[in-house]
This record gives structure tokens, C-alpha cells and sequence, in this order.
């Protein structure tokens, strides 16, 4: 009785294996059916988040203040925009000139690429001014600051980046000044890379000059700078109506053309209308073989 | 007899009297400065929060079914915010828990030693991987996996963030059910096993029901950690714009938006003061709200179970018996009838039936096939969720280190970035970690041992050392954004700090103190009680007895904690993305300047600069190094000194 | 009478727990149906030596046996012997009650159940022969349905009695099962072992020299890990032929 005998046993326990391999790939089957196949290619809506100043100028010049599809999908930086697009194939959003690059595909707008060039001569129709803002009229290191930029050496930088820069900008002119103690800066992240790069070759004019600058949003920066936390506010958008009782002064340091993307694998567009795009970004266009 | 002591001796021992009373008080307040932390942290969301309540109105709050606090007019629903909170952390619960209580049981019950010895730092591996290292993990990778691989049109979606929190939620559950399922009187398996019960009929019929109570507090601890994660679900669940509820419910690939990831997008933005602030601190009020409840729950239920084996009042235990074997078997049913309903929904009549059948088919074979190959089926399933938890650690781990690893150099360490950090080094931002954790570590670990010490040495067990370490408890579980929110509310703008290295140093103080009492009181613990004796019996006063007897031993134990305590501190996002950190190539010359720190780095990085894949990877491996690196010293330091300590 | 015979043999079974070598050399034959007691100070692995009949030291990690334990002439320890089938043959009662936190009924059909009988008809017949058999049927019979962690510590421990009746093994082993219990709970489990013995082997480890002389028919005495002497209880405490058992003996009885 205590004898167990082994050979049975093990018989069992492979008739056993057998049964619950067989049970296994009945499940995976299954399961592997209900994962359903798609035609075309389902449009995937990426924009910003409801408080930055792009999507806010998308909402108002694009969309007419009409409301987005609900599926429209949120990134708080026009970097995470670009990442999802270049890895999803069916994608499309919007994100400054400045972040287009081969990883994704710009669209035409009414047949007119999105090219610095074009913003410059006002034939591209998704444009708009970058700002700073100041606390009353810019002094010391931050008015020095907002001059450098404005002037054809920012204004350089702001090429580099991709951005458009202002007609008529004059060399920086730093004789006989001198630019001491510290300047915050913080705001929007579209206009951040244009600071963040000025201030490193500001720094190399003023070498006593320490500034940090913090990429939050525009309305954070609006904000920090009406309570006096940074010195400049960065902004992709104008002031609100609610904000104008804050006393601050408006610089316009750059324009930027709003890039439409795709991922470089969507074949069916090259061009979109105004309307089309609208569209899209309603819902009412939701696969991409709607264009051929 | 003391008439006879001469003038100055009276004073000598006034003056001690006074010393060691003043000590005392100290210590009280160190003890209560969890309990006061708690409290102002509702203090201030409540603050900022309340007044959304009266201009959107609380149950429109609650129940309006569309988030779109900048339209106009502005919508506050945050209904469907929280549907994507419960829904993601469903499934990551579906997830975690067959994996982490086969993990524990698979640790606790039959691993050998040696085995033992390799898992179970492993697992504690998995929790010492930055929330926002698995979130760059799912940006990349798993969000691509999964939609390719169920060709879908997207692959941020509930289910990559179910994944990603079902992972992260392992190593807790794993622990806290390990513990419960260790702590089963070994009585009761050697009984079962005396009975001729297989190893595996002795775990599942009485192992395992014995340490049901505590296995559920392990699964609703794990499920608090789900629900206040932020970096990785914000990463990878696509967040719709006005928080949308999937259609049908049960489409794992739809993306999602919860109530941590609003936070972390919106509130960097916001105009402070606006309306629209004022709700994210209600969305704040809420998720603490809820996290203290599932908490509170978990809290309940664990000191229960420390009574349910020593107390002796057998009236209480016979009506909890009789509830909960009503209960199981309601209980059952009903999930029974939720899983048949949710497949219906799911994957349509036909294959609902199918899988019926399947199960049919295994419980026949459960009443056909001996009670071996049952428990040789059973090993297999816990080993196989044991092998999994492994791998999932591997191929974060190795994607991390072989891509991270090309971009680690000398330079990488030592320069500044440029380029917006596409190019040269993360010296600052390295920099700015460590000052982080030390200045945290510098508040949070007076505080912290205080309080330990009070609640160890200067109190018997009662109300004041229940309501101290509920709050420690509490304290704990609260999500890392609540603090960040706190910090920004509190001391960035209330005490006009601004986004400060102290502010930053100060709210990750906060979030490791209860970290740092728990080791604390359990290295204090250790220490045994006759040492104390010995002392006090010589004639030494209490703080004196405390400071040369058993602090010392004790020391090993609250030095593993403290770095602890920072490993945690120096992987979190979250906290001080609204307090301290910038993006600049700056090392702060004053506690008042902004910093950079790795894992804000890596965000940023990862969301915000393309072209820039190399220094994504290797500031991820860098942060990994980092608060590895603390782990390992910390369980280096705890295996060394365990004879003496009691973990 | 029913005729015994040499349930239990060992031979040279040697045993260490890691490096510490606890049973030297015991050679040992229990013999059936009749009242074994194991003897000796505490520390000499009495406990040890019964958990080696029903290979209960298998769930210690570092313990090292050889030798052999021979069951009905089959040696426990050889290789294709599973433990489970051993157990089912040597039931065991242990030193404090340890009754599940189930029910009272379900502690007894925990046996019979993980040996796969799910007929309720025979559970219950099996339950109330168990109970009757371990002498606490009279007292549970209304309450079945309780947990057992209500019932007394006599009750208890004559529950777990029950409980190893109910896989009707041949030998029961006993590991100091009074030790929790007052004289009047001793004296219902004494009476018990008196009647066990009709049908089982028992052997009883015991610190209570009164106790192995009144219920013992054979007795073993043990110290620092080796059988001192074996033989008739009575022999053993009248006329005991080592020295060291009759220090042991009379230190006992003053
Ligand atoms: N799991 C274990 N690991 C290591 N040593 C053990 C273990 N269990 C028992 N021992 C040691 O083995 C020896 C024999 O133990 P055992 O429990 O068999 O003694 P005993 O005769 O039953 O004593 P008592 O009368 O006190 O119950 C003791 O010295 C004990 O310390
Ligand atoms: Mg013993």
C-alpha cells in the first residue's frame, strides 16, 4: 500500500500536460480572435493639453472655438507630441516649427508647406507672435535680456531653432553696459528652447549674469511673473481678458508657424485643407483611406 | 534624604529633571509632526480646492461627465477622471495580484533558502525602479508592443498603464502578503500535513485562507500605490482631452485619462488663483480622499490580523467566522457572475461559452486527477508567475542598461548639457538629485528618529501611539503628486519659497519620514529589552540610557532606513516637478535657487526634446544606477545586521 | 487478542539537524496495537524520533537522516515513497491543540477530504465515528457547525484526536498531548489511549512519569540523542537495567 507505483503516475501527469496544452491553445486562439482587424488606417488625434498657449491658439484659429473630438489625445509638451506621432503610425498633431524633424511628416496647409519662409511672407495660414512678459517696463538683466533676443543675434537663435524670426532686427549692441545679478525666467515650453539657448551665449557677453529658466506653460508663466516669482514670462498666447489687471508689458520676441504632423508612414495625405483638418480634429473624419 | 544633599546637588538635579523633560517634549514633537503634516496637507488642498466645489458645485464635480476646465464655459466633471482611475487600477489589479500572491506564496512556502535569498531582492528590485524609469519603459516600448502587437491604432492606452501599475504594484503586494502568509501559525501546516495533506492541499485550503485577511490588506495596500501613481500613467495612457470613458467599458485599448495624470499635465500650466486651479486642488482633495480610505482599510485590517493570533476573546472571532464564510460564498458567486458579465461584454456569447466550457473542463479534472498532480500543476502556475515577475524585471532592466549603456561615459557624468541636453553630460542634474535626497534626509531624519524614539522609548502602546502612527500611515500612502501639489501650495506660494531647492528638499523630506520611523521603530525594537534594564538600573537617566545603549546597536538598522528613504526620495517626479525643478544646466548656489534632478531630467527629456533617444536611455540607466545603488546598500547593510535586527 | 506484531523498526537512524547530530544509532521496533511511551529530559529528541515515523522532518530545511525507518517492512525513507502516502498510514497529535480555524466539522473532514472524499454521506458518517471514537462526540454534537477555536483546550486537543482518526491511520503518533491540559482533560485523553489501542498503535511522548506508567505497555527512555533502554513499562520503572533510567526515574519520583 505504500508502494506507490511511479509508472501510472507519470502516465497520467502526461495525459494531464496533453489536456491542459490543448486547453491553452484553445484560449490563445480564442483570444487571438477577438483582437479585431482594422481597415484603413484609424486617425489617432495628439494635441496639447487644455492650458497651453498652442492649443489654445489651434482651438481659436482652427477649430473656430468649436469643440475637439473626444478622443483627442493630451501631451503637456510638444516633445511628447512628436514622440507619439514618430511611433504611431496613424497619428497627427500639431507642435511648433521648431520641433519638425524626419522622424515625422509635416502636412501642407492649402497646399502651402509649413517653412519658415512661408510664415515670413504670411502665405502659411497657422501662425502666430511668441511674447515675454515683464512686471511693468523690462529693466536691469531682463530688459537687457529681451533685447538681446529681439535683436539679430537672438533673433539667430531663434532661426536655429526652427522658429521665425521678427523682420528688421538690429546686431545687440552691449558697449559700455554692464548686466550683473540673477534673472529668472519661466513660461511657456514652446518658447523655452529660444531662452534657453539665448542664454547660453548671453551668458558668454555677461559673464556675472546667472539666469534659470523653467519650461511650466504659458499660464504658469503669466502667473509667476504677476506675483513677481520670475522676472520674465515666457508666452505662446496673448494675455486673457482675466489676466490684463496683472500690469504686465508685452515683448514680442518671435513668430511661430504651427506644423501639422503626421507619422512619416501615412502615405494618404500630403496636403490638408483648413476644413479638412477641422474636421479631423472633430471627429468627423476618423480614418485616413476618408482621403483617397 | 534629600535634605541632607548639599545646595548645588538640588540644583544639579532640577536641572537634569528639566533636561530630561525638555528632551521629552522635544521628542513628542517630532512625534506628532506626522500627524500635523497630514493635517495640513487637507489643510491646504482643502483651501485651494473648496471653492471649485461652490462654483462647479460638488455633485456636479463628482458626476459631470466631461473635464474641460478651459473651454467655455468650463466643464469640472471629473466623473469620468475617476472611471480612468478605477479602471486602471482594475487592471493593473488583475495583474498583480495572481502574480504577486504566486510570487509570495511561491517565496513563503516553497522556495528553498537559497532561492529565497535571490527572489526576494529581486522583487524588492522592481520597487526601487523610479516611476518615471517605468513610464520612459512604456513610452517606448510597451505602448509600441502593444500596438503592434493587437494592431491597434495606438498603444497609450488603459491597458499599457494597467501593465505598468500592475508591475509596479507587485513588489508591495508580494511583501505585505509574503508577511501574512509567514506569519500563519506553523502549526496549522504541519497539522494539515500530519493529515496527509500534499504540500499544495495544505497552502491552498489552510495557508492560504489563514492568511486571508492579510493578503487582502496586501492586495488593497498595492492597490492604494496603483491609485496615486503618476509619471508612468501619465507616460503611457494617452490622457484624452476631456477625460473619456471607454465605449463598451471594457476596452482595455481605448486611452484613459485618470485623476493623478490630469494633475501632472495640467498643473504645471495653470494660472494660479483661476478656477480652473481651484479644481485641480478638488482633483487633489479627491484622490487623497480616496487613497486614505483604501488605506484606512488596509490599516484596519492588518492591526486586526496582529490581534487575530494573540487575542484570546474567541466571541469575536465566532461571529466574524459565521459572517465570513456567508460572505466567501456571496462573494464568490457574485464575481463569478461580474466575470461571465464582463465577458459577455468583452468578447461576445460564443466565446463566453468556450471559456465556460474550458473552466468546466478543469474542474472536472480538479475532482478527477490526484491530489499530486494537482499540487505539480499548482507548483508550476505559482513558479511560472514567479518566472514572470523575473522577466518583467529582466527586459526592463536589460532595455535599460543596453541602450542606456552606450551614452555612459566620463563625459556623460561630469558636463553640462547642451543643446537642450541632446548633447553633453547630466552633471547638474546629478548634482541636483543629491542635494535633494541630503536635504531631505536632513529634515526627514531628526524628525523621523524623534518620533520613533518617542513612540518606542517614552510611551506605553495606546490612543497617542495609535493616532501617531495612523498618521505615519497615512502619511505613507498619501500619492507623491499630493505632496507636490502641497509643496507648490504651501511652500512655494504660501511661504513665498518659490520653486526652491528647499521647497523640494522639504516635501521629499515629508514623503520619506514615515519611511524612516517605521525602520527606525524596528531597529529600536530589536534592541533588547534588558539592555534598557541594565542602564536604567545603574542609575542612568532615560535620554542617557537611550543615547548610550540603545541607540548605538540600533544605528545599522536607522541607517538602513534613512537610505531607504532616500533611494525612494531620489527616483520621484512628482513631487518636485511644481516645487524645484527646472530644466537648466544650473547647480544651485542657495537653497532658494531652482535645481535639475535625474528622474525630472529624464522626463523631460523623454517628453519634451527629440533627437534625443541616446541621453533618454543613459540618464534612465544613471537614475537606475542611483537609487539601485541606495537599495543595495541598504540590504547589504540590513543582511549584515540581522542577527541583531528583526526585519 | 489480535496479533501484533513489529509495526515500526529503525535501523541505525542517525539524524542531524545542520550540524548538529541529534538521534544516534536508535534501533528501535514499536509493536502494534499496544501503548509505546517515549521518555527522557528534555532536548534528547523524543520529538525528533516520532516526527521521524511519519517523515514530519521533511518540512525542516537543514535536517539530514540516514539509516532506515522500516513501516509495515517498507522503509520509509527509500526513494519512490511519497510522504503524503506515509502520513496517511501514521497520524499525529501534537504537543499543543492545533485545531484550523475552521469549523468543528470541517477540521475532521479535512482528512478524509484531502484524500479526495467529497460524498457527504460518508463525511458525516466518518465525522461522528471520529468524534465518538476520540470520546467527544457527546459534547459537539449540537454544534458542528462552530468554530473549533470556541471549544476548550481538553476539547481541543481530543478534536485533533478526532481529526487524525478520521483518515483511520494504524498508528498514532502522540507528542506530549496533555502537556496543555488540566488533570481532568489528561485524565479524558488517558482513558481515550486506553481505548485507542483496541484498533491503533500508539506512541506517546510524555514528561509525566505517572502518565507513561498508567498507560503505556512498552516504553522507551532516551537522553542526548541515543535509546538509552527500551522495554516493558514495567520492567522499565521497577527494574530498570541502566543506570541512567533509573536516575531519570527516581529523580522523578523524589
Ligand atoms: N528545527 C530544528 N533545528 C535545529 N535544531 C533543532 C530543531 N528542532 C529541534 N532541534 C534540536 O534537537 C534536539 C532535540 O529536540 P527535540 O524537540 O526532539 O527534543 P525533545 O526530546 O522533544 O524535548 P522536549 O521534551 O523539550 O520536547 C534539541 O537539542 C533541539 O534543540
Ligand atoms: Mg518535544
Amino acid at each position: 500500500m505504500i508502494n506507490i507505483s511511479k509508472e501510472t503516475k507519470n502516465k497520467e501527469f502526461k495525459k494531464l500536460l496533453l489536456g491542459l496544452i490543448v486547453i491553452g491553445v484553445i484560449c490563445i486562439s480564442l483570444f487571438s480572435g477577438c483582437t479585431q482587424k482594422t481597415e484603413g488606417l484609424p486617425i489617432v488625434l495628439v494635441g496639447r493639453d487644455s492650458t497651453s498657449g498652442t492649443r489654445e491658439f489651434f482651438f481659436s484659429h482652427v477649430m473656430n472655438s468649436e469643440n475637439f473630438s473626444e478622443t483627442l489625445q493630451e501631451k503637456n509638451s510638444n516633445g511628447g507630441i512628436y514622440q507619439t506621432i514618430s511611433q504611431t503610425p496613424g497619428a497627427i498633431g500639431y507642435v511648433g516649427l521648431g520641433f519638425l524633424n524626419t522622424d515625422v511628416k509635416a502636412l501642407k496647409i492649402n497646399n502651402i508647406s509649413a517653412t519658415v519662409a512661408n510664415v515670413l511672407a504670411g502665405t502659411y495660414p497657422i501662425s502666430r507672435d511668441l511674447y515675454m512678459f515683464t512686471k511693468g517696463e523690462a529693466t536691469g538683466a531682463a530688459k537687457e535680456f529681451i533685447e538681446y533676443i529681439q535683436s539679430s543675434n537672438g533673433q539667430a537663435i531663434v532661426e536655429e531653432e526652427g522658429f521665425v524670426p521678427l523682420v528688421d532686427s538690429q546686431p545687440y549692441n552691449s558697449s559700455g553696459k554692464t548686466v550683473t545679478g540673477s534673472l529668472k525666467i519661466g513660461g511657456s515650453t514652446t518658447v523655452f528652447p529660444i531662452a534657453e539657448k539665448a542664454k547660453e551665449s548671453f551668458s558668454k557677453i555677461y559673464s556675472d549674469v546667472s539666469i534659470t529658466i523653467s519650461s511650466t506653460g504659458s499660464g504658469a508663466g503669466i502667473t509667476a511673473v504677476g506675483q513677481d516669482t520670475v522676472d520674465i514670462g515666457m508666452s505662446s498666447r496673448d494675455l486673457k481678458s482675466s489676466e490684463s489687471s496683472l500690469g504686465l508689458v508685452k515683448y514680442i520676441i518671435a513668430k511661430d508657424g504651427i506644423a501639422i504632423i503626421v507619422n512619416p508612414e501615412n502615405t494618404y495625405v500630403d496636403t490638408l485643407t483648413l476644413e479638412q483638418l477641422k474636421a479631423i480634429y472633430k471627429g468627423d473624419i476618423s480614418n485616413w483611406n476618408e482621403f483617397i | 534624604m534629600s535634605r541632607r544633599l548639599p545646595r548645588f546637588l538640588h540644583f544639579f538635579i532640577s536641572l537634569k529633571k528639566i533636561k530630561e523633560t525638555s528632551i521629552k517634549t522635544i521628542f513628542f514633537l517630532t512625534a506628532i509632526s506626522s500627524i500635523i503634516i497630514i493635517f495640513s496637507i487637507i489643510y491646504f488642498l482643502f483651501q485651494d480646492g473648496y471653492s471649485i466645489f461652490q462654483t462647479a458645485g460638488l455633485w456636479e464635480f463628482l458626476s459631470g461627465s466631461r473635464w474641460y476646465p478651459t473651454g467655455t464655459p468650463p466643464l469640472y466633471g471629473a466623473f469620468p477622471l475617476i472611471v480612468g482611475t478605477l479602471l486602471v487600477t482594475f487592471g493593473a489589479m488583475v495583474i498583480a495580484i495572481p502574480l504577486s500572491i504566486g510570487s509570495a506564496i511561491f517565496i513563503s512556502e516553497i522556495a528553498s533558502p537559497k532561492m529565497r535569498a535571490i527572489i526576494k531582492p529581486a522583487i524588492e528590485l522592481l520597487a526601487g525602479i523610479p516611476s518615471v524609469v517605468y513610464g520612459f519603459f512604456g513610452l517606448i516600448v510597451l505602448t509600441t508592443w502593444l500596438r503592434i502587437g493587437f494592431n491597434q491604432p495606438s498603444g497609450e492606452s488603459w491597458l499599457a498603464g494597467s501593465i505598468l501599475l500592475g508591475i509596479m504594484a507587485i513588489p508591495t503586494i508580494t511583501s505585505v502578503a509574503e508577511d501574512a502568509i509567514s506569519s500563519v501559525p506553523k502549526e496549522y501546516k504541519e497539522g494539515s500535513l500530519a493529515l496527509s495533506a500534499t504540500r499544495w492541499q495544505t497552502i491552498s485550503k489552510v495557508i492560504v485562507p489563514s492568511a486571508f485577511s492579510g493578503i487582502t490588506a496586501a492586495i488593497i495596500l498595492g492597490m492604494g500605490r496603483a491609485i496615486g501613481e503618476t509619471m508612468a500613467v501619465m507616460m503611457v495612457c494617452g490622457n484624452p482631452t476631456y477625460g473619456l470613458i471607454p465605449t463598451p467599458i471594457t476596452n482595455v485599448f481605448a486611452p484613459i485619462k485618470t485623476l493623478t495624470a490630469t494633475l501632472g499635465i495640467e498643473m504645471g500650466e495653470v494660472a494660479t488663483g483661476s478656477d480652473h486651479y481651484h479644481a485641480l486642488f478638488g482633483i487633489a482633495l479627491l484622490l487623497l480622499v480616496i487613497t486614505l480610505i483604501v488605506n484606512i482599510i488596509a490599516t484596519v485590517i492588518l492591526n486586526r490580523l496582529k490581534e487575530k493570533y494573540t487575542s484570546s476573546s474567541k466571541k469575536r472571532f465566532k461571529l466574524r467566522y459565521e459572517t465570513n464564510q456567508k460572505i466567501k460564498r456571496y462573494f464568490f458567486w457574485v464575481m463569478i457572475l461580474i466575470i461571465i458579465g464582463v465577458l459577455y461584454v468583452a468578447v461576445g456569447v460564443l466565446i463566453t461559452i468556450s471559456l465556460l466550457v474550458v473552466a468546466g473542463i478543469c474542474y472536472y479534472l480538479n475532482k478527477k486527477i490526484s491530489a499530486k498532480n494537482i499540487q505539480r500543476i499548482a507548483f508550476t502556475a505559482l513558479f511560472s508567475a514567479i518566472v514572470l515577475v523575473l522577466i518583467f524585471l529582466g527586459i526592463i532592466l536589460s532595455y535599460i542598461i543596453f541602450n542606456g549603456a552606450g551614452a555612459l561615459n566620463w563625459g556623460f557624468l561630469t558636463e553640462w548639457p547642451s543643446n537642450l541636453g541632446r548633447s553633453g553630460g547630466i552633471f547638474p542634474a546629478i548634482v541636483g538629485t543629491f542635494y535633494l535626497v541630503g536635504g531631505a534626509l536632513f529634515i526627514a531624519l531628526p524628525l523621523g528618529v524623534g518620533a520613533a524614539i518617542y513612540l518606542n522609548e517614552y510611551t506605553r502602546e495606546g490612543r497617542v501611539t495609535k493616532i501617531i502612527r495612523a498618521g505615519a500611515d497615512l502619511l505613507n500612502g498619501t500619492p507623491s503628486i499630493v505632496f507636490g501639489l502641497f509643496g507648490f501650495a504651501f511652500l512655494v506660494l504660501y511661504l513665498k519659497m518659490g520653486i526652491s531647492l528647499l521647497a523640494g528638499q522639504i516635501t521629499l523630506a515629508f514623503m520619506i519620514l514615515p519611511t524612516i520611523i517605521r525602520t527606525t521603530e524596528e531597529a529600536l525594537k530589536s534592541v533588547p529589552q534588558i539592555l534598557r534594564e541594565g542602564s536604567l538600573a545603574l542609575g542612568a537617566t532615560k535620554w542617557q540610557t537611550i543615547k548610550k545603549v540603545v541607540l548605538p546597536p540600533a544605528a545599522p538598522g536607522i541607517l538602513t532606513g534613512a537610505i531607504l528613504g532616500i533611494g525612494r526620495a531620489a527616483g520621484e517626479t512628482a513631487p518636485i516637478m511644481f516645487t524645484a525643478v527646472v530644466v537648466s544646466g544650473f547647480i544651485p548656489s542657495s537653497l532658494f535657487d531652482s535645481v535639475n534632478a535625474l528622474p525630472f531630467h529624464l522626463y523631460m527629456l523623454a517628453t519634451s526634446v527629440p533627437d534625443s533617444r541616446a541621453q533618454q536611455a543613459g540618464t534612465a540607466l544613471v537614475l537606475l544606477l542611483v537609487v539601485i545603488g541606495f537599495y543595495l546598500i541598504a540590504i547589504l547593510l540590513r543582511n549584515h545586521y540581522k542577527k541583531t535586527m528583526k526585519w | 487478542m489480535i496479533k501484533t506484531k513489529e509495526i515500526i523498526t529503525t535501523k541505525n537512524l542517525n539524524l542531524w539537524y545542520g550540524e548538529k547530530h541529534v538521534l544516534q544509532d536508535i534501533n528501535l521496533s514499536i509493536l502494534s496495537n499496544k501503548v509505546t511511551a517515549l521518555i527522557g529530559p528534555s532536548g534528547c529528541g523524543k520529538s525528533t524520533l516520532i516526527r521521524c515515523f511519519n517523515r514530519m522532518n521533511d518540512v525542516i530545511n537543514n535536517c539530514r537522516i540516514t539509516g532506515q525507518v522500516f513501516f509495515n517492512e517498507n522503509d520509509i525513507y527509500g526513494p519512490s515513497v511519497d510522504a503524503v502516502e506515509i502520513r496517511k498510514k501514521v497520524g499525529m497529535v501534537f504537543q499543543k491543540p492545533n485545531p484550523f480555524p475552521k469549523s468543528i466539522y470541517e477540521n475532521v473532514a479535512y482528512g478524509p477530504r484531502v484524500q479526495g472524499v467529497n460524498d457527504k454521506k460518508i463525511l458525516d458518517r466518518l465525522v461522528e465515528k471520529s468524534l465518538h471514537d476520540a470520546a467527544l462526540w457527546d459534547e459537539v454534537h449540537d454544534r458542528l457547525y462552530e468554530p473549533a477555536m470556541c471549544l476548550s483546550g481538553g476539547q481541543q486537543q481530543r478534536l485533533c484526536i478526532a481529526r487524525s482518526l478520521a483518515i483511520e491511520p494504524e498508528i498514532i503518533l502522540m507528542d506530549e498531548p496533555c502537556s496543555a491540559l488540566d488533570p481532568i482533560a489528561t485524565a479524558k485523553i488517558e482513558d481515550l489511549i486506553y481505548d485507542l489501542k483496541q484498533h491503533y498503535t500508539v506512541i506517546i511522548v510524555t514528561h509525566n512519569m505517572q502518565q507513561a506508567a498508567r498507560v503505556s505497555e512498552y516504553a522507551a527512555y532516551m537522553y542526548l540523542g541515543k535509546l538509552i533502554e527500551y522495554g516493558e513499562t514495567k520492567q522499565i520503572f521497577e527494574n530498570p537495567r541502566e543506570e541512567l533510567t533509573e536516575n531519570y526515574i527516581t529523580g522523578r519520583f523524589g
